[in-house]
């Protein structure tokens, strides 16, 4: 997300940004995914990743949600700019 | 004068078999008359361009290749007064000087300059022989009607060393000039600043003469016994007879004799530097992980030795070149004995020297430079899937003789339609990474 990659090498699962809708506490309700919101049935996982403080922190904060639909997706908070963003985790 | 002895093998590293003749002769290929030009120092001295503001301080660049117990390579004039030397541990050189700064050596900056520095001179003479970093010889022979007498020719020289360097560089430029590199290397060390030692076909017998013992490019032992034995100088040494010589010392004692007449003069031979082959990648994030850095050259050395450059050829001489996280760059390279094309052969060395000397910062870039080669290799092709090591070796990577002839024409479409190989394979950047997009990446795959 830094810097440009070479046309030679391409980063797999890089996050892409989301549209979330939250409730209390910051809690996910719906995701804006592929042109249709998504409600969030249930929150299976959540966990945190602080790393590299030592260059430029990255502090996210990652969810595994069940959509109404039945589909699981990976999704995470930057703690840092607070965007959403999906990702397989 | 002690620093004649860094590198006698690289002075005269360019003797083939043609040079196996000891003497002069007409028939040999290359120019008599030598300007050698030394810039003593040339590391320290770019990192000085670089960051101009340690100029005024005590600085020493680090042994390049060194494990845990770092030892001073080159050290500034400040530094040296202060009592810091090449060669010292770290721990000695500061408690002697606590306000030397201390400078990771960046190989990669240093090649750079010196490539940059044989082009230039190349515009001046067509035989331009390098001898280590900083330090060149040109062939004179004909010279004189294009750019005058020695002395234009040194201004000349230096002129063209002026386009590409800063001044205060250039002015630290020795230079000697005389028939053959051994008279020219020694001109150029009894040389200063400014002043140039200029010696002619007469005048080399005498000048040689007067020169210590350890100005000769042999055995550093050789010269610690005549040392012992009381023989200081090279008219000295022409002193005993050549049996006797021989008789102690073997082939060395019977070429420093020829040296010390100016009867052996080794001619400046052109450069023949054949193309090297690059191949480069760049990392998302700063990679430290050592697994991570052997894989990549795994894939570098793969892609390195696909190229149809490299066909027909073997590899002798193998560079890996890192940049490193916020600035400087690092390198080893392997000279292998046996000149192979075999991935795990040119990866072992330099793996071992990854492992004794690894990245002093994290890897943003890697680079496998093929430089030196060998004649057609007569082991089994590397793509080659009926031997044992051909596509074995690559383990369960794609090669090409393992792709369908139909799936390569159709690659070959796609890249005349758009210009790029839309395959690709997945490689391992940092497996364990807790950052899920640091883990894998796609690379080209072009058949």
């Amino acid at each position: 997300m830094k810097k440009p990659l070479p046309q030679s090498l391409r980063q797999l699962n890089v996050p892409r940004p989301l549209r979330v809708q939250t409730g209390a506490g910051g809690r996910p309700l719906s995701i804006h995914l592929k042109g249709k919101e998504r409600r969030v049935r249930q929150i299976l996982e959540v966990w945190q990743i602080d790393d590299e403080w030592w260059r430029e922190r990255i502090s996210r904060r990652y969810a595994t949600l069940a959509l109404e639909d039945g589909q699981t997706v990976t999704v995470f908070r930057d703690l840092i700019t607070m965007g959403w963003y999906l990702q397989e985790g | 004068m002690a620093q004649l002895h860094q590198a006698p093998s690289l002075l005269f590293e360019s003797e083939g078999k043609k040079a196996s003749s000891p003497l002069f002769s007409s028939a040999f290929s290359g120019s008599r008359q030598a300007l050698c030009l030394w810039l003593p120092t040339f590391e320290l001295r770019l990192e000085l361009v670089r960051t101009p503001e340690l100029d005024t301080t005590s600085v020493a660049l680090l042994s390049p290749g060194e494990g845990v117990r770092r030892t001073l390579w080159q050290v500034s004039e400040r530094g040296a007064e202060a009592g810091a030397r090449p060669g010292q541990l770290v721990s000695q050189a500061i408690s002697l000087c606590p306000s030397l700064t201390l400078l990771e050596p960046d190989p990669g900056h240093y090649d750079a300059a010196q490539e940059e520095m044989v082009e230039a001179l190349m515009d001046l003479s067509p035989v331009v022989e390098p001898a280590g970093r900083g330090r060149v010889f040109l062939g004179m022979d004909g010279m004189e009607r294009l750019h005058g007498p020695p002395s234009r020719q040194v201004r000349a020289a230096l002129q063209a060393l002026l386009r590409i360097f800063p001044r205060a560089l250039v002015a630290t430029t020795r230079v000697g000039r005389a028939p053959g590199k051994f008279g020219a290397w020694v001109a150029a060390a009894r040389s200063r600043p400014g002043r140039p030692v200029l010696i002619s076909e007469g005048e080399l017998p005498p000048f040689l003469a007067a020169c210590p013992v350890s100005v000769l490019p042999v055995d550093p032992l050789m010269i610690q016994r005549l040392e012992r034995l009381g023989i200081a100088t090279l008219k000295e040494l022409i002193a005993l007879p050549e049996p006797a010589l021989v008789g102690q010392f073997g082939t060395q004692g019977r070429k420093a004799r020829e040296w010390s007449t100016g009867r052996r003069l080794d001619p400046v031979r052109p450069l023949h530097r054949p193309q090297p082959i690059r191949v480069s990648l760049d990392f998302p994030s700063p990679v430290g992980r050592t697994e991570t850095l052997h894989g990549a050259l795994d894939r570098l050395l793969e892609k390195a030795l696909s190229r149809p450059a490299r066909r027909g050829r073997s590899i002798q001489g193998v560079r890996l070149r890192a940049l490193l996280e916020g600035g400087g760059s690092w390198s080893v390279e392997a000279i292998l004995r046996e000149p192979g094309a075999r991935r795990e052969a040119l990866a072992f060395p330099l793996r071992g020297k990854m492992t004794l000397s690894p990245p002093p910062r994290a890897v943003e870039g890697l680079a496998v430079e093929l430089f030196q080669f060998g004649p057609a290799t007569s082991q089994p092709g590397f793509f080659d899937r009926k031997e044992e090591g051909g596509r074995t070796s690559g383990g369960m990577e794609l090669e090409e003789e393992a792709l369908p002839h139909s799936l390569r024409e159709a690659v070959k479409e796609l890249k005349l339609k758009l210009g790029f190989s839309p395959l690709y394979r997945v490689v391992e950047m940092d497996p364990w990474s807790r950052i899920p997009e640091r883990r894998y990446a796609l690379l080209n795959f072009e058949p």
